[in-house]
């Protein structure tokens, strides 16, 4: 059964640190006024899903010195405030802590869960009414072994909170774990970097702009990635016999392709499987096992599975 | 101290060949194809020239038709790569089905030097299992690592940028640049192994665009559909670093110090820069950190670090 999520990445410019001397009001209401009205832009589309950048709850550019006593004393007016938010408007909102964790609110308000910046233990999936989320900071973008651990834990979104483009990473982050990703990036003064939705094929769907803070995108979790390679003709045969009810997107160049359940029932799991289709992922697992085989090898060697 | 190196690489379309015509005639129209897709670019006396993947392959030919072309084939168009690498002082990437000293058909690539020497073989690792099956190829099991007289080379074909086996061991490895034949265009992976091994990365992309990547996993160079071709300057001494927003000022401290000594590219993503080396300077790696800029490796070492406690790691 199609499972359609609205979900929006909102860049935040949060107010320099100087600018306390600069406009009137506390800091703290600073900060919130500089997130509502970005998130306003963004709840005219209704949005089931809203992620913010790092470190969007704070002065930009606070000194480390400033940063964990500012954490302490504002930090949890933030995460009240985004929570009356998520309430009255429904949605679950995730955002960047500081630089060190990313919370998870639900469509209630109440706390969905929180990803720490490593170190730590292996981080687990957060699980929300939407689904199991994978949550990235910025300085775990680069990290190989996280992006192993995720992808094993198959997620249903990627959600990175970043001060930095993620660029190729969050199209390989996507494609490797098999999830649609968004990424929200904290804006610099009025350099406004692009936040953005990527598919499971790696395909960017939609970027911020100059004129539109936010990415923002109708995904659907009932999706799979299917290799081309020997389902050029299965796929037809499926999308023929249910134009409206299946959905094939191929982005060009990857071999890869996504493939979404369209229809009020079924998943899109037992379509493929009734159709003789693979997944990306059960075609690449055979055919390591065929190679092993082909080189008198009994088990796949480490690393290529 | 910079080193500069041109690089080109071409794409090609489909070879049909007439059966009736014969195979000697068969032989002349591939290597006239050949001379055709090098000839734009020798005029810009590259140091490299990447052919796609099987660039000579008759592609109506099933594989029995076409062993019975090879023996008429034998090492000709091999031999005419090797006298356009001697003639052209340049270094030759030539993608074709060989058979190998064991009497194995192979997807390979052969490395031919500016003497016209072979200099190596890489044949593919992962071959498809359409190839395995239908054309009877197996699959190799050693990467490429080729020492030239510019830097080293890492090689993979086609199918082979699916699998993190093939990316991990060249990210070990660290050759200078990765070359890429290929009928399959990769999307964004390429700029993914380039950024993962650090490394340039050059498709030679059969009946579709050639591309040249930066080390740090940023597209510099596309062939288009009017010119089919790329040809590029690169600088080998390179080093990737990684510059947070309050790190920015030594960048340009750096520049300001250096001026042409230094050549400074932003990836564009991940906080990630390229610093080249210029003509006077000793090397890119110990230029940046002497201006306290911390290499991309050290960053990544730092990050994983944070997962050493893990199960496993």
């Amino acid at each position: 059964m199609a499972r359609r999520v609205k979900m929006t990445a909102v860049g935040v410019r949060p107010p320099s640190a100087e600018s306390r001397i600069l406009e009137r009001g506390s800091m703290l209401d600073l900060v919130l006024h500089h997130i509502v009205r970005e998130l306003e832009q963004a709840f005219a589309w209704r949005p089931d899903l809203v992620l913010l950048p790092e470190s969007c709850d704070r002065p930009l550019d606070l000194p480390d010195s400033e940063a964990g006593r500012w954490d302490r004393e504002n930090g949890p007016a933030v995460q009240d405030a985004l929570a009356r938010i998520a309430r009255e408007r429904g949605c679950v909102i995730a955002y960047g802590r500081g630089s060190a964790s990313l919370i998870v609110i639900e469509r209630d308000g109440t706390a969905a869960g929180r990803h720490d910046l490593l170190p730590g233990p292996p981080p687990p999936l957060v699980s929300c009414s939407l689904g199991k989320l994978a949550c990235i900071l910025s300085d775990e973008m680069q990290s190989e072994r996280l992006r192993d651990l995720y992808r094993g834990l198959h997620p249903d979104i990627i959600l990175l909170a970043s001060r930095f483009p993620g660029g190729v990473l969050e199209r390989s982050w996507a494609f490797d774990c098999r999830a649609h990703l968004a990424s929200a990036v904290l804006f610099r003064s009025d350099l406004r970097l692009p936040c953005r939705i990527v598919s499971p094929v790696g395909a960017v769907v939609d970027t911020s702009t100059t004129s539109r803070t936010h990415a923002r995108a109708v995904i659907n979790l009932d999706s799979a990635v299917v290799h081309l390679d020997n389902h050029r003709e299965k796929l037809l045969a499926l999308q023929g016999a249910d134009p409206d009810g299946i959905a094939v997107h191929d982005p060009g160049y990857l071999g890869g392709v996504l493939v979404s359940n369209e229809a009020a029932g079924g998943t899109i799991g037992d379509r493929l499987a009734r159709a003789g289709i693979e997944t990306i992922d059960q075609y690449f697992t055979r055919y390591l096992a065929e190679r092993d085989r082909s080189l008198g090898r009994g088990a796949p060697e480490e690393g290529t599975a | 101290m910079a080193r500069r190196v041109r690089v080109s690489a071409v794409s090609s379309d489909f070879i049909i060949l007439d059966p009736a015509a014969g195979d000697e005639r068969g032989v002349e129209t591939v290597l006239a194809s050949m001379r055709r897709l090098i000839a734009p670019v020798l005029p810009e006396r590259p140091d490299l020239i990447v052919l796609p993947e099987v660039c000579d392959r008759p592609d109506n030919y099933e594989m029995p038709r076409r062993r019975a072309y090879y023996d008429c084939r034998a090492e000709r168009v091999l031999d005419f790569f090797r006298q356009t690498a001697r003639q052209n002082r340049c270094w030759v990437v030539y993608p074709t089905e060989r058979l190998d000293e064991g009497g194995a058909w192979r997807n390979a690539a052969y490395l031919i030097d500016r003497a016209g020497h072979v200099r190596g073989v890489y044949d593919k690792m992962f071959v498809t299992i359409s190839q395995m099956e239908e054309d009877g190829f197996p699959c190799a099991r050693e990467p490429a690592f080729f020492e030239t007289d510019f830097g080293t080379l890492g090689m993979a074909i086609c199918f082979d940028l699916n699998f993190p086996a093939l990316l991990e061991a060249y990210a070990r490895m660290r050759p200078d640049l990765i070359v890429f034949p290929s009928h399959f265009h990769g999307a964004f992976l390429g700029e993914h192994w380039a950024w993962a091994c650090q490394a340039f990365f050059l498709g030679a992309i059969a009946r579709h665009e050639c591309y040249l990547i930066s080390p740090a996993g940023q597209a510099i160079a596309r062939s288009s559909p009017g010119r089919r071709f790329l040809t590029a300057e690169i600088n080998l001494d390179r080093c990737v670093v990684h510059c947070d927003w309050k790190d920015l000022p030594r960048l340009d401290a750096l520049k300001a110090a250096r001026g042409k000594d230094v050549e400074i590219t932003d990836a564009g993503f991940g906080g990630n820069f390229v610093v080249s080396a210029g003509d006077t300077v000793r090397d890119a790696a110990g230029m940046a950190r002497e201006a306290g800029l911390m290499p991309l490796d050290d960053y990544l070492l730092k990050g994983e670090g944070r997962t050493s406690a893990w199960p496993g790691a």
